[in-house]
This record gives structure tokens, C-alpha cells and sequence, in this order.
């Protein structure tokens, strides 16, 4: 990048920034699938350092520099901070961690800069005397007529100490400067917390000073030659090191200035020195937008992890309904339904009594037909209407039932569907009403059936074998051969129970003809199939809503990568 | 959890007491299997391995570690312990990288070393009544540089470390990694744990105080209940004599080793008991009853109870109807023997035959509906829920997984087995006899009326001069005879029906009462006692677990 000579690529490029900051604010990674915890911690992690540093920078360019002073608790910052600014700003002390809310130290002539919230949006800002009490969530403003107009020093908390929130602060506000002064010790120096961020500062080409501080005057030579070779292997060989020796603190608390005098010197230098200054802004800018490739690339991956969670979810769901749907659609076709009580009914309509069993059917019709005649009303068929409903509903029940289980078995089994599942514990069984919705399909199919057989027969209502079943005891006979052929396609199968139903398919030939019996039977089995698809479907739906509760976009990862590339374009 | 409070009083542990612990753990691990997380499991394995190990080992030697941070000055404190230079010790960080030993006293710990596997080994000289006698002394790599594989050997000795003296400074006391990676994971072996706050003289001694209240406090977040807290400056010597002191003491009752080892069974029992739930889910009468209910459904009982009454009904016909109907009931099928019931299986004559007959009944019970089936998945997923109810997610699934598996063809079998081996009482009723007898009597009067009509009427076609027959008033006797046997013969039969009918219901009553509870057994033996075997399993792990705890 070079500097924005144009306002108009300066505002373009904020533009782009603000864009990929919104977009990464609104990216929601709910569920805790692999890789989650990390790519929130990025978002976090990106969106802070967009609000707290890229975006005010790219706004004022001219901005004084920001200067944190960061590292190990115990380093002594607060000492350091103080005798750079010659007067006790920021409390220092012997309990760890000292300094919980972040110290700001500006000129006078800065302070417009910082007292609204164009950097570090997320701290409240405080002024006067501190009284105390710190809160880690503002961050106190000191002016200091001591320090160079477009030069501000930030105290920060510390990176490693056991107190959680000093630890992020300080690494957020490390991240929001344009400057690092890190510190560290004789006896830190090779500690890994610190240098995990220093590698990432080496990575990004952040602009980087280390002060050596309180070391022993005997080991100086040493240990600054150590300190040298490791900053080195980190791509930092380029950064100035202060060493500071341990020394008594004057009755102030602050380091003698001859101890302080280079850092202080070379800070000073480095605020007055416009074109410096801009370097250093800038290879801070750089590295901070450079990066932005890889760490916005965690996001999206979680992203991508997040979808992939939810498509294998509603996959298990998906499959656990289809396996329902073949359940039913087997028992359909194996002939269970035409057993037991069914059966028994049937023999009952049919044929009544043991001796008459033993007749050909042709008599019982015969008899049927007299009856029919007599009483004027057809063979009471409904209790085999009732059976075979009774059937049919237990099917679908209980196929739905096992889906049910299935799926939340599936899902308990899966990180995300876990947590989904402890949110909506009534998914694991079927929905509420499903018995009466299931009795109403089931209903609905029959005189659905009733209906056909009605409009098929019109022409054959006159028939006496029409008259002698009336359109219930066909429409049941209808019913008794659509659960007994596979769709009318192989004719009547003849199954355990397959004689009833064949005895129903020969009526119901005799009545409509070979053809339209199979187009009838075949018409009312897909019907009932439809029908029991669509009530999985709403069952299905439990498990979709659940999920879709979650409000997860779908097009976050290509809002991301979209976002990404516009900063990119706009470089 | 349990008891955290009581620890502090505990009586000093024995040997025994920490083997037993370890085995107990053990059983408790293998109970559970998989119904307990993998590294939970890894945990209770690794703290009994060591238990085993170290009590096997040299219970006259303390293997107390000093670790730290880099820069702390362990090698300092090691040096200052030994007498000599046998650390190096320096400016540069980090200095030490392999662990080195020293041991106090005559006796050699040489297979202590080697289970430490530390080749690093400085003898003491024995020196007569020495208070360290006994002691094991190690230097540690820190754990806080960025030197990782130092990390990694400090965390092994820790492993197998009888006593933690941690080591660190007025800088980095508060440091994240030391509270949160190593002292509080470890703070329930408590009584282990000794901080050292070395270069306490770079500090003023107000400061120093100010900072050990501090780090105090710090450790009991942690979790350490009673931390002890040194001040020391391996430059000045201050402090070292008490820190001595303290070594010393631990060393000199030998049983640190067995502290450390409670501390860390405990630990793994404490994660094994998070693993269970304090009390188990009990299979109310309610869960039971509706599986019976749904598994009589599904033997098709009703249809064997359908087939009882009518059976009843048929052979009381047959015994007591009107002896000119009776063969009627010949024209039915027997409603027992279509279902195969009726075998006649004569009773506690050949006991192997009847095993045998046992094993190859297949009763012809109708299939039961889906609606049945449907019945008995829902009910074995009660009994499944019920339960699970209460566990942890792992024992709740093996609950379900047990219950919905036993929902199988074998149950169907079983039940099957067990309609068919129930014997359905074919007694006959002794009114039947009585009954029976009278209807004879009636028929008898019919067959005599007419014989008499007959002897009548032939010998008038002989043309013998007949007497009038005898009549009552003017009714001849014969017709009496026909007229009251037919009606009587009737109106008996019909009584006896409406009493069979009474009496098939109540047959049909005392079968189903008798079914039930055979089917109750089958529910029992195939869907209820797995899920028992479960939920004792565990029962068992909380009790092992506790036992564990002490």
C-alpha cells in the first residue's frame, strides 16, 4: 500500500474497511461445532482491532500516534510510562496484576483526538484524578504537557497475568496501536505468553520497540545479546532495544532520567518527526491490513464449518423422515395391515359365521344381496373400515414416532445438535398432536377413497353388486386391495392375509373392470403416501425450525469473502 | 461434590488404603466401560497405574520437585539445598532443560530414579541424622518459556512428584500459567503444595509481606485449602532454613507419597462421580403396568381370552345342553385347538417330554397389528424413558439403547412361548356332571313318552286289545312325559347357558389374570431386568466411586 495520496483512495479504502467490519460484526457462529470457539474469538479479535485501530486511522491519518506499552505483569510499564511522562500517571505497585484499566498519556493539544470514541470505541473515557476504584472497561485520560504534541502513550493492562480480562484487554489494546513499546525483563524475557504475540507482530510487520527492563547491570551484555538473536528468528531483528537496569526508584517512583533518557528521547524524536512518524503508521497499517486475508479466512472457515454443521443435521433429519416414509410405505405393501383384527373383521363382513366360511363367497354374497335387500341398507362394512384405519394410523404413529427418536438420537450424537437438542428437548418426540392429525390424514384418505368409488361407480350405481356393498362396503374393498397389491402393479397379491383382500379384488373387478381397479388401487395408495409425506413434513419441520431459530444467513461465508475482497480492490 | 469439606481432617492415608482406592476406581472405570467419557477414564487409569507404581516403589524417599518459572531461581534453591554447584545456574533464560536429582541419606533410591527416569543423579553426603534423609530433590525445567519441550519434562516429573515446592517471584507471582496450568489443576492433592516466593529481597519487606497475603489469596482461588507460603532469596539465604524446615517435616513422616496419591485419586474420583448421577431412576408400577398391558396386546391375548370363553362355553353345551342339540357344536371348529392351545399337555407326567413340547410350541395366535406394535414401542420407549430419567447423557443413552433393543424378535418369542406354555384349565365344572345327568333324565322322559306312544301304537296295530292309557285328569301320561322333558330339557339347557356365560367370563377372567402375569415375567426377563442391569451398572460406579472417596 502506499500512503493515500488522494483523498479519494483514502475514503474508498474506509469505506471498504467499515464494510467488512459491519459484515464480520454481523457474522453469528451459534453453534459449537469444531473450529468455533476460534473463529469467534477472530471475529472478535478482528473486529476489535478494525474499530479500535484501522478504521480511525484510515480516518485521520494525521492522528497523533498511539504508543502501547504492553508485556509481562510485574515489568514495570506503569514505572516506564510514568518517568517517560516525568509524573505519576498510572499507579504502580508490587501486587500483580497492578494496572487493570488502560492509562492514556497525551499532550494537551491531543486530547481532542482522544476524548470521543473515534479509537477504542468500546472504553468509556475517564479524566481527573484517579480515584481507585479501576474499571477495565474505561480507559483514563491524563494530560501531559511533558510529552510531544502527536505522541500518546497507552498504559496497558498485562498479557499474562491471572486475571482473564487484564489478559484480552491488554492484547486488545496491543492490537489497536500503532506502536508496540513491549516490555519485559531479565527474568521474563523468555517466557512463551509474550512471545506468542511478538511472533504475531513479527508476522504482521507491526512496528515493534522492546525495553529490556530492571535488569541486573552485571547481566546486561547478555542478556540483550540473547534477547537480540531471539527477536531476530522473530522477524523483529529491526526492532530498538532499550535496556533499562534495575535501579532505586527515586522518591517518586520514577527512574532516574538518565536511565529513561534514551526510550524517551527516541519517542520524542519519533512524534516530531513527521515522516518517521508515517513510516512507522504505515507499517503498522499494513501489516494490520495485510493480515486481514488470513484472519478474516478463520471466519469464513468457521462459517463454512457452521453450514456444514446445520446441512448434516438437517441431513440426519432428512434421512430419519425418509426412512419413516419407506417405513409406512412397507407396511403398505407386506400385507401387516390385513392381519389380526382386520382380517377378523373382514371375515366377519364377509362371511359371518364359521359354517357359512366354509361355502363358496358366491353364497355369502347371495346372502349379502338378500340382506342388502331386505333391510335396505348395505352389510355393515365400517367395523373393517375402522380396522383398517385403526391400522393404518398405528403405522404412520409409529414410524413417525421412530423418526422422531431417530433423528434426536442422530443429532445427540453431534456437537451442534447437542446443545440444539438441550434448547428443544421436545423434539425427541413427535410433535403434539400427531395422533389426531394422524387419525385426520387417515380420515381424510378414506373419504377421499369414498369419493372415487363414488364417482367411478356413477355408471354402475344401478348394478345389483353395486347395490348389494353400497360405495362404503367398495370403498373399504378398495382400501383392503390397496394395501394388499405393491400400487396395483403385480395385481393382487396374495400375501398370508391375501385371500381377504383377493376376495375384494375380485368384487371390485367384477364391479369396475381389471383396469380401473388397479388405476383406483394405485390412485389411493399414492394418495395416502402423499398424504402421510406431507404430515412427515411438518414433523420434519420441528427439526428445520430448530435450526432456522438459530438465524443463521446463508450467505455469510460470500458476504465475507465479498467484504474481504472490496478492501482488497480498494488497497 | 461430595465431601470437599471434610479433607482437611483426614486421617493420614496407609498403603493399603490408596491400593484399595486404586483398584476400587478401577472397578468403577470398567463398570462403566463407555457410559463414561474416555478421558475421564484415561484420568482414573493414569492416577491408579501411579498408585500401584509409587507404593510399590521406595516408601522410605519423598520426591519433592521444585518447579516454576523461568528466572524463579529453582537452581538456586536446589544449589543452596545441596551445598554446591551441582545446577547451573545463570542470567540467560531459560537455563535448565533436564531435570537433575539429588538424595538425601544412606538408603539408594536408584529404582525410584529410574521410575522417575531421571539419569541426572547427585548423592548427598550421608551425614548422621540428617532431617532430609530420605529426600529426593529435584530441579525442574520451567513451564512457562517458550521453550516448549521444557515444558513437557516438567510435566512429566509431575506426574510421578510426591511433593510440589512451586517456585516463583515477586514478577510473576500472578502469571497465568502457573495458576491456571499447574496449581489449580493439581490443588486437590493440597496437602502437596508449597510455594516458594523467591527474591523476596528485591522487594522491600512490607512490599513482600503485602505480596505473600496476595499470592495467598490467588492460591486459595486456586483451590489449595491450606497453602503455604515461603519467602525466600536464594542470594541472601533468608527463608531457606524455614523452607528446610518444611521439607524436612514432610520428608521425615514419609507419607507425602501417599498424600499426593489420595490427592490425585480423588481428583479422578471426583471426575468419575461427575460422570454419575447421585441417585438412580426407579421403574415405577407405572411404566411396568403399561408394558404388560401393551406385551398382552401384542400376544394377542385378547384373541386367546376370546377362544377361552367360547371354549367354555362350547363344552358346556356339550355337557349340559339338550341332549338332542348337543352334536350341533360338532359342526364348529374348537376355538382353542385353531389357535394350537389346546393341546391337551397332560400335567407333571413326563417332564422332558414336556420341555420339549415347550420349546417347539408356536402357537398360531394371530400376528399382532401394527397398532400392537406400535403399542409395545411406545411402551418400551416409557420404560426407557423412565429409566434414563435423571442420568447423565451418556447413561440416559445406554438406558434407551437397552430398552429399545429388547424390543425384539425374541421378545415376540418369548411371549409367544409363554401364551402358549400357560395351561388354560380345561377342568370340568362338577354342576356340568350334575347337569349333565338331568338332561339325561329329561331325555330320557322325551325317549320313554315316546317308547310309550310307540308300544301303543304297535300293539294297536296288532290290533291287541289296549287298555286306555293311564292319564292325569285327561292328559295322557306319555304326552306329560314328551311335553315336560322337551320343555324342561330346554328351559334347563338355556339356564345352563346363561350360567356357563357367567362362568366362561369368569374362566376368561382367572386366564387373563394368569396371562398377564406370565406376560408380566416376559416383560421382566427381556425389557425390564436390562434396563435394572444398567441402572445398577450404575449404581455400582457411584458406589465404587464413593468407596474410592473414602
Amino acid at each position: 500500500m502506499t500512503t493515500p495520496t488522494s483523498q479519494l483512495d483514502a475514503e474508498r479504502l474506509h469505506q471498504a474497511v467499515v464494510g467488512l467490519r459491519d459484515v464480520l460484526r454481523a457474522t453469528e457462529l451459534p453453534l459449537d461445532v469444531r473450529g468455533a470457539a476460534e473463529a469467534r474469538e477472530e471475529r472478535d479479535a478482528v473486529v476489535n482491532q478494525l474499530d479500535d485501530y484501522v478504521i480511525p486511522r484510515l480516518a485521520a491519518w494525521d492522528a497523533p500516534l498511539l504508543t502501547v506499552v504492553g508485556g509481562s505483569t510485574g515489568a514495570g510499564k506503569s514505572t516506564l510510562v510514568n518517568s517517560i511522562v516525568g509524573d505519576v500517571v498510572s499507579r504502580a505497585g508490587v501486587l500483580r496484576p497492578t494496572t487493570s484499566a488502560p492509562v492514556l498519556v497525551v499532550n494537551p493539544d491531543d486530547r481532542p483526538w482522544f476524548i470521543d470514541d473515534r479509537v477504542l470505541p468500546g472504553l468509556a473515557r475517564a479524566t481527573g484524578a484517579s480515584d481507585g476504584d479501576q474499571d477495565p472497561n474505561s480507559v483514563r485520560l491524563v494530560e501531559a504537557a511533558s510529552l510531544t504534541p502527536g505522541l500518546a502513550i497507552l498504559d496497558a493492562p498485562d498479557i499474562d497475568s491471572v486475571v482473564s480480562r487484564n489478559r484480552d484487554l491488554g492484547a486488545q489494546l496491543l492490537a489497536a496501536a500503532d506502536m508496540w513499546v513491549f516490555v519485559t525483563t531479565a527474568a521474563r524475557y523468555a517466557d512463551a505468553v509474550p512471545w506468542d504475540l511478538l511472533a504475531t507482530a513479527g508476522a504482521r510487520g507491526t512496528s515493534v520497540a522492546v525495553v529490556l527492563d530492571r535488569i541486573p547491570p552485571a547481566a546486561q551484555d547478555e542478556i540483550r545479546r540473547h534477547l537480540a538473536s531471539m527477536l531476530a528468528e522473530h522477524r523483529l531483528g529491526d526492532a530498538p532495544v532499550f535496556v533499562v537496569p534495575e535501579v532505586t526508584l527515586d522518591p517518586r517512583g520514577l527512574l532516574p532520567g538518565d536511565r529513561i533518557g534514551p526510550l524517551r528521547d527516541w519517542l520524542l524524536d519519533l512524534a516530531s518527526d513527521q515522516q518517521r512518524r508515517a513510516a512507522v503508521v504505515q507499517r503498522t497499517l499494513t501489516g494490520a491490513l495485510d493480515a486481514l486475508g488470513e484472519r478474516v479466512g478463520v471466519v469464513t472457515a468457521g462459517v463454512g464449518e457452521q453450514s456444514e454443521a446445520i446441512a448434516a443435521l438437517l441431513t440426519e433429519v432428512q434421512e430419519a423422515y425418509d426412512g419413516a416414509a419407506a417405513g409406512v410405505e412397507q407396511g403398505m405393501s407386506d400385507g401387516t395391515l390385513l392381519r389380526g383384527e382386520v382380517l377378523a373383521r373382514w371375515q366377519e363382513y364377509v362371511g359371518t359365521s364359521e359354517v357359512f366360511r366354509q361355502l363358496e363367497s358366491a353364497l355369502a354374497r347371495l346372502r349379502d344381496r338378500i340382506s342388502a335387500a331386505l333391510t335396505g341398507k348395505p352389510q355393515p362394512a365400517r367395523p373393517v373400515g375402522e380396522a383398517l384405519q385403526t391400522g393404518a394410523a398405528a403405522l404412520i404413529i409409529a414410524n413417525a414416532e421412530a423418526a422422531a427418536s431417530t433423528a434426536a438420537r442422530r443429532w445427540r450424537g453431534h456437537p451442534a445438535g447437542e446443545a440444539l437438542l438441550a434448547d428443544h428437548p421436545e423434539l425427541a418426540a413427535p410433535g403434539g398432536d400427531l395422533e389426531e392429525r394422524v387419525q385426520r390424514v387417515v380420515r381424510d384418505w378414506q373419504s377421499m377413497i369414498f369419493d372415487m368409488v363414488r364417482t367411478e361407480g356413477k355408471d354402475k350405481r344401478s348394478t345389483a353388486r353395486f347395490m348389494a356393498y353400497g360405495v362404503n362396503g367398495i370403498g373399504v374393498m378398495l382400501m383392503l386391495a390397496t394395501f394388499a397389491s405393491t400400487g396395483g402393479l403385480t395385481g393382487a397379491e396374495v400375501g398370508i392375509a391375501g385371500g381377504s383382500a383377493a376376495l375384494a379384488q375380485k368384487v371390485l373387478e367384477a364391479i369396475f373392470g381389471d383396469q380401473a381397479v388397479r388405476a383406483l388401487a394405485r390412485r389411493a395408495r399414492e394418495d395416502l403416501l402423499e398424504r402421510t409425506a406431507e404430515l412427515y413434513a411438518d414433523e420434519r419441520g420441528r427439526f428445520t425450525r430448530a435450526v432456522e431459530a438459530l438465524g443463521l444467513p446463508d450467505d455469510q461465508g460470500e458476504r465475507l469473502v465479498a467484504a474481504l475482497d472490496g478492501v482488497r480492490r480498494a488497497r | 461434590m461430595h465431601g470437599m469439606g471434610r479433607r482437611a481432617e483426614d486421617a493420614v492415608p496407609d498403603a493399603a488404603g490408596i491400593i484399595a482406592a486404586a483398584a476400587s476406581l478401577r472397578d468403577a472405570a470398567a463398570v462403566g466401560a463407555d457410559r463414561i467419557p474416555d478421558d475421564v477414564r484415561r484420568q482414573v487409569e493414569i492416577a491408579a497405574d501411579r498408585a500401584d507404581e509409587r507404593t510399590s516403589l521406595s516408601a522410605l524417599h519423598t520426591v519433592v520437585a521444585l518447579a516454576g518459572v523461568t528466572g524463579g531461581g529453582k537452581s538456586s534453591i536446589f544449589n543452596a539445598f545441596v551445598g554446591g554447584d551441582v545446577a547451573e545456574t545463570g542470567v540467560r533464560r531459560p537455563i535448565t532443560s533436564q531435570t537433575q536429582a539429588a538424595v538425601w541419606g544412606s538408603e539408594l533410591a536408584g529404582d525410584l530414579l529410574d521410575w522417575l527416569d531421571v539419569p541426572r543423579r547427585h548423592r548427598v553426603d550421608p551425614v548422621p541424622d540428617d532431617p532430609l534423609s530420605g529426600l529426593v530433590l529435584l530441579d525442574l525445567p520451567d513451564f512457562d518459556s517458550r521453550v516448549t519441550t521444557n515444558r513437557a519434562e516438567a510435566d512429566r516429573i509431575l506426574e510421578r512428584a510426591d511433593l510440589f515446592v512451586w517456585v516463583t517471584d515477586p514478577q510473576k507471582y500472578a502469571d497465568a500459567v502457573m495458576h491456571d496450568d499447574y496449581v489449580a489443576p493439581r490443588a486437590a492433592a493440597s496437602e502437596s503444595t508449597v510455594v516458594v516466593l523467591n527474591h523476596s529481597d528485591t522487594v522491600a519487606p512490607d512490599d513482600a509481606r503485602t505480596i505473600e497475603q496476595d499470592l495467598l489469596r490467588l492460591l486459595r482461588d486456586d483451590g489449595v485449602a491450606n497453602p503455604r507460603v515461603v519467602l525466600t532469596s536464594a542470594i541472601t539465604g533468608a527463608g531457606l532454613d524455614e523452607l528446610r524446615a518444611i521439607v524436612a517435616e514432610v520428608v521425615g513422616a514419609r507419607h507425602a507419597a501417599l498424600l499426593r496419591l489420595r490427592g490425585d485419586l480423588r481428583q479422578a474420583a471426583g471426575a468419575l462421580e461427575r460422570t454419575v448421577a447421585d441417585v438412580d431412576p426407579v421403574l415405577g408400577p407405572d411404566a411396568r403396568n403399561r408394558l404388560t398391558e401393551a406385551l398382552l396386546g401384542a400376544a394377542g391375548v385378547d384373541a386367546v381370552l376370546d377362544a377361552v370363553e367360547a371354549d367354555h362355553r362350547r363344552r358346556a353345551l356339550g355337557r349340559t345342553g339338550w341332549v338332542f342339540t348337543r352334536w350341533f357344536r360338532h359342526l364348529r371348529a374348537d376355538p382353542l385347538r385353531r389357535l394350537r392351545l389346546n393341546r391337551g399337555r397332560p400335567e407333571g407326567t413326563d417332564e422332558a417330554r414336556r420341555e420339549l413340547e415347550m420349546l417347539v410350541a408356536r402357537t398360531s395366535l394371530p400376528e399382532p397389528t401394527p397398532a400392537a406394535r406400535a403399542a409395545v414401542d411406545l411402551a418400551v420407549r416409557r420404560v426407557g424413558e423412565a429409566g434414563a430419567e435423571g442420568l447423565p447423557s451418556r447413561w440416559a443413552d445406554a438406558v434407551r439403547d437397552t430398552a429399545m433393543a429388547s424390543a425384539d424378535d425374541g421378545l415376540r418369542d418369548a411371549l409367544d412361548r409363554a401364551v402358549a406354555a400357560e395351561p388354560l384349565g380345561v377342568r370340568v365344572p362338577i354342576w356340568w356332571r350334575a347337569a349333565g345327568v338331568l338332561q339325561w333324565v329329561f331325555g330320557a322322559l322325551v325317549v320313554g313318552g315316546i317308547a310309550w306312544y310307540a308300544v301303543l301304537a304297535l300293539l294297536d296295530l296288532l290290533r291287541f286289545d289296549t287298555a286306555d292309557v293311564a292319564r292325569f285328569d285327561a292328559v295322557p301320561y306319555p304326552f306329560i312325559m314328551i311335553v315336560a322333558g322337551v320343555i324342561l330339557g330346554v328351559v334347563f339347557a338355556s339356564v345352563a347357558r346363561a350360567v356357563a356365560g357367567v362362568g366362561g367370563r369368569r374362566r376368561r377372567r382367572r386366564i387373563r389374570r394368569r396371562l398377564s402375569d406370565a406376560v408380566a415375567r416376559v416383560g421382566q426377563a427381556h425389557v425390564i431386568a436390562p434396563v435394572e442391569a444398567v441402572i445398577a451398572d450404575h449404581a455400582r460406579v457411584r458406589e465404587l466411586t464413593r468407596a474410592a472417596l473414602g
